[in-house]
């Protein structure tokens, strides 16, 4: 539900406000000046504060009028509201955060040729509809792609891509 | 899977046209296979570009097989600034010598502790070269680094910048910085001079304000090109800078100097007067150097301050370019360079230490 | 002078410049065109090449890597939704919507043709009058800046979607994340929680990237198993530019204001391009009779963002050419450039070098040229790149994201700071968070800090110059006024019976 979801983002951006207002007590000034490095951290977390505030009232407000109105008009209001995540929706995009995740953890021991070109066909893979699904086809792409990319920059752009333990 | 089969083409058409037109420009790199090769490759790509040589390999240097690959110079500032200037001008001369191609790659960003801190860390194998100036010192004594010059194997000092000067608009009232101290003297936060605060020239002026009793209103405005930018806009009185930054402003009549901070008069501006010689007993340089991974074998630092030493004191059209931006092609080897070092840094604690009141 | 600009182009009809300005544009399409790689890197790429080049052959080649730069972006803003660089960001407000519409080749159209009239409007200005104008821009200290950001900052108000409270707190989460690393002026670092790799603070390219290309790859692989998905958009027929002679006149104003906001940001350094489209766009939907228009495929969104983001080109170079001081990181790029080439920017450019000066105008104006050319055939094959499944693409586009993010500095850090952005993007996304103001927040937040912070510096702490400097004092008012007009609208919409809340 909208209205919930509203909630849960402003309490948390509440506490986000206060951790930084006191994290920000710690920056010291190192200049004179009427205002150190400290002011806008500070100006940041009152403004998180005061907004997400309103944005808590305003969401505790709607949901209250809502439920009086659940009998009426329930499916109009479920319409626009945040979908639910689905398992079928989380699954992928879950992967798709942690095959980017730990390709970036392994790039610079294994290698950018072979992490991409391991990226690549997995991400692929997790992208595809299961009609899709292509193995032979994913490994071509993957491999052309990785090592195309990787003698572009490496040798024309002069880019230190990671060798890895090919280098 | 025939539906998925045209898609494929069209990615590799757009690989393939991709890699063609950078083919069109660079000439045969992408067809290296192998690694070590492929660097050799590269190299000689560049210099065709660059320049007509093509004979590195003739030169076998005795220590090892360093280099090996391609070098990467790390330079903690911007393109297109003094100091990244300075090493694309050394890197071509230099690369030639040591017959190894060489990368300037800028890492910018906090002060330059980004770019030092990588090489700190880096892979002590001589492939990772640290270039950058006076500001690490800073940045340890105001504590935004936790190491300092000590902490790397400095590879010597190819390039000294003597033209640290004091610059106003030409209908400023001050025509000498004895002029200026004195309104300072006397006006206390009246002019207002440019920083950046905890940069080279903030120390200058801490220096010149320690020196003469003279007080000044010190604004941060930004880097070399911003400081220009308010000089003339006139929301500044005073830019300290280097010469070799605003010697066009000076021809072209918009701006004069008031006088370079070196100990004497420095040949390539003879007729530019110094602080010493107009009673302001003070002097600055700017100086740039070359550092390793403190780990780094001696025998790749000989090797490549060898090649340095080379570059900065018999390449002539090297020495006329340096010359060109108004810096002094000076070579000192790693021993003088840790005495001119420690040296500074020394000096640059007495200053700051009154600054943290 | 016309002798001068004759000359100019003499020198890049030939065969040489020619091939190397066609080359310069097309590599900085493909460099604007792929998310994550942008104008300033391609220049910083090509930069070295040209020092083996005469310099008139080097300028030649590094025009047309920034207008083609500038404008590749435009591809995949209008195909994937995803802005190839900071000047695209609002291309993908209407660009996209009327290409998912069936009119790809309309969109493309409108988006070439702009960019080609607002690159050539502010070239003209460059050429015309760059010497006034670059004293205006010196009056610019820390009070105007400040002032000018602030009231860029009001346009998070009209580009907050549904709730402008949401908007608000979007843009302050921006300003928050550009507060990471060190602070403007005294360098302490904040809420870097001891890591130094957070020091330098996040670069613009992973935020932008994050934002909007990684979380629009987390979208898609959501909606993976939606049916509503399959929809393949590929019999697209396309002819000549895609819309009428009448469209075009109608677009007249729009593109003539656009422009001009466009060289008036890209005059002022630091601002740049990034935030000129935005500003333009917001205008335009603020002047519109049909402001609900804009954000589902109108053309004078389209127009409006295209026009000023090329615009901001020939804006950037007039500090530039008429005092030797760079607006962005490109002209500091090509200052080096000059430099490096012995020539020497600043206020004798033009006497002493005026071939080269007037070399540069020519080569912006064929690049300019070659640029809509190579768009218009390209454009064809463009909209087929979309019949290549999203489930092969997308995942390609990531490596190139991850490659242009590692490029910004040469460190891994940058990617994980993409990834790190790209999962914020979606997460606010799925909350509802608009993200364009996260963005304005970030690139602006530091401007208005560094700026308010200097110029107390050099008051000493008196507050009262930023009221009375005439300039600033109008950008405040301004600022003021564009929070009291959307206040009063709100206000205005409440009081009618809730329709569409929230």
């Amino acid at each position: 539900m909208k209205q919930n979801s509203d909630i849960y983002a402003a309490i948390f951006f509440i506490i986000l406000s206060i951790v930084m207002y006191f994290s920000s007590q710690n920056i010291q000034r190192l200049t004179v000046d009427a205002i150190g490095a400290d002011f806008f951290p500070q100006l940041a977390s009152a403004g998180i504060f005061i907004f997400s505030t309103a944005l808590l009232i305003k969401g505790l407000k709607t949901g209250r009028e809502l439920k009086k109105m659940e009998q009426k008009e329930l499916n109009t209001s479920q319409k626009d509201s945040t979908p639910s995540f689905s398992k079928e929706q989380a699954i992928p995009v879950l992967a798709t955060m942690g095959l980017i995740i730990v390709y970036l953890l392994l790039l610079r021991e294994i290698g950018f040729l072979i992490m991409t070109t391991i990226y690549l066909v997995l991400q692929m893979y997790v992208l595809a509809k299961p009609a899709q699904r292509n193995l032979p086809l994913f490994l071509v792409i993957a491999v052309v792609v990785a090592g195309v990319v990787y003698y572009v920059f490496r040798y024309f752009f002069n880019l230190m891509l990671p060798t890895g333990i090919l280098g | 899977m025939k539906a998925s089969f045209k898609p494929v083409q069209l990615v590799g058409a757009l690989l393939l046209s991709t890699s063609m037109l950078l083919v069109a420009c660079g000439e045969e790199e992408v067809d290296t296979g192998a690694d070590d090769g492929g660097a050799d490759d590269e190299s000689e790509e560049e210099n065709d570009v660059v320049a007509e040589s093509n004979d590195e390999d003739e030169e076998e240097s005795d220590t090892g097989d360093y280099p090996s690959e391609t070098i990467e110079i790390v330079v903690p500032a911007g393109p297109g600034g003094d100091t990244d200037l300075n090493v694309r001008t050394l890197s071509e001369p230099l690369q030639e010598e040591l017959g190894e191609d060489m990368v300037v790659t800028n890492v910018e960003g906090a002060g330059g502790t980004t770019g030092s801190s990588e090489i700190l860390n880096a892979e002590p194998d001589g492939h990772q070269v640290l270039f950058f100036h006076n500001s690490m010192l800073i940045n340890e004594i105001l504590g935004l680094a936790d190491y300092g010059y000590e902490d790397f194997k400095l590879a010597g000092i190819p390039i000294l910048d003597e033209g640290n000067g004091f610059f106003v608009n030409a209908d400023s009232p001050f025509d000498g910085i004895d002029d200026l101290v004195e309104h300072a003297q006397e006006n206390p936060g009246d002019v207002d001079v440019a920083t950046e605060f905890g940069a080279f020239t903030h120390l200058q002026l801490l220096a010149l304000e320690d020196e003469t009793g003279a007080d000044f209103n010190i604004v941060d405005v930004g880097g070399a090109s911003d400081k220009v930018a308010a000089l003339q806009g006139e929301q500044i009185d005073v830019n300290p800078t280097q010469y070799g930054l605003v010697k066009e402003y000076i021809d072209s009549g918009d701006f004069k100097t008031l006088g370079i901070l070196a100990e004497d008069t420095v040949p390539l501006m003879d007729d530019v007067p110094t602080f010493r010689d107009q009673g302001v007993d003070i002097s600055f340089e700017k100086f740039f150097f070359f550092a390793f991974p403190p780990e780094t074998p001696d025998d790749i630092v000989n090797t490549f301050t060898e090649a340095l030493q080379t570059v900065v004191e018999e390449n002539e059209e090297y020495q006329q370019d340096a010359e060109d931006f108004y810096v002094s092609p000076t070579y000192l080897d790693p021993d003088e360079a840790y005495d001119l070092l420690d040296e500074s840094k020394e000096f640059y604690e007495e200053l700051l230490a009154d600054v943290d009141e | 002078m016309f002798e001068l600009i004759q000359a100019g182009f003499s020198t890049v009809f030939t065969l040489d410049t020619m091939l190397l300005v066609l080359f310069g544009v097309a590599l900085g399409l493909v460099f604007g065109s792929i998310p994550g790689l942008t104008a300033t890197m391609g220049i910083a790429i090509c930069l070295p090449i040209t020092f083996g080049m005469e310099a008139t052959d080097g300028m030649a080649l590094l025009m047309g890597l920034y207008i083609g730069g500038v404008s590749g972006g435009l591809i995949p803003a209008i195909l994937l939704n995803i802005p190839g660089t900071p000047s695209n960001i609002s291309t993908t407000f209407d660009g996209y919507p009327m290409a998912q519409n069936g009119q790809p080749g309309k969109a493309f159209g409108l988006a070439l043709v702009f960019s080609f009239l607002g690159g050539l409007f502010s070239i003209l200005i460059l050429m015309f009058i760059s010497p006034p104008l670059a004293d205006f821009a010196l009056r610019f200290g820390p009070f105007e800046y400040f002032a000018v950001t602030m009231f860029a900052l009001t346009m998070i108000s009209s580009l907050s979607g549904d709730s402008i409270n949401k908007g608000i707190i979007s843009g302050f989460i921006g300003l928050s994340l550009a507060m990471v690393g060190s602070a403007p002026i005294d360098s302490y670092p904040r809420f870097t929680f001891g890591f130094n790799q957070l020091d330098a603070g996040f670069d613009l390219l992973p935020v932008l990237i994050g934002l909007f290309a990684i979380s629009e790859v987390l979208k898609i692989a959501e909606r993976k198993n939606n049916p509503l998905n399959t929809k393949t958009p590929t019999n697209y027929k396309v002819k000549g530019f895609g819309f009428s002679v009448v469209e075009f006149t109608k677009q007249g104003w729009n593109w003539f204001r656009s422009s001009v906001i466009g060289v008036g940001i890209g005059i002022l350094p630091g601002i740049g391009g990034g935030t000129a489209n935005i500003i333009s766009y917001v205008t335009a939907k603020n002047r519109s009779k049909h402001p609900e228009k804009f954000g589902t495929g109108h053309s004078d969104g389209i127009v409006a963002s295209e026009s000023a983001n090329n615009a901001a080109i020939g804006g950037a170079l007039v500090p530039l050419i008429a005092l030797g001081i760079p607006g962005d990181t490109v002209t500091a790029l090509l200052l080096g450039g000059l430099m490096l080439h012995g020539l020497n920017p600043g206020p004798l450019l033009f006497e002493q070098s005026g071939e080269v000066v007037y070399l540069i105008f020519a080569a912006l104006i064929v690049a300019n040229v070659v640029m809509i050319v190579l768009l218009f055939f390209g454009m064809r094959f463009f909209i087929k790149l979309l019949s290549i499944p999203q489930h092969i693409l997308l995942p390609i586009i990531l490596i190139l994201c991850v490659v242009g993010a590692f490029g910004v500095n040469n460190r891994l850090f940058d990617a994980g700071a993409l990834v790190f952005f790209g999962i914020l993007g979606y997460v606010l996304l799925k909350f509802k968070f608009p993200i364009v103001p996260v963005i304005l927040g970030f690139i602006l937040g530091p401007i208005a800090e560094t700026n308010l912070r200097r110029g107390l510096m050099q008051t000493q702490g008196d507050f009262l110059p930023f009221l009375t400097q005439p300039i600033a004092a109008t950008f405040l008012i301004l600022a003021l006024l564009s929070v009291l007009i959307k206040a009063r609208q709100n206000f205005k919409n409440k009081e009618r019976p809730e329709q569409s809340s929230t």
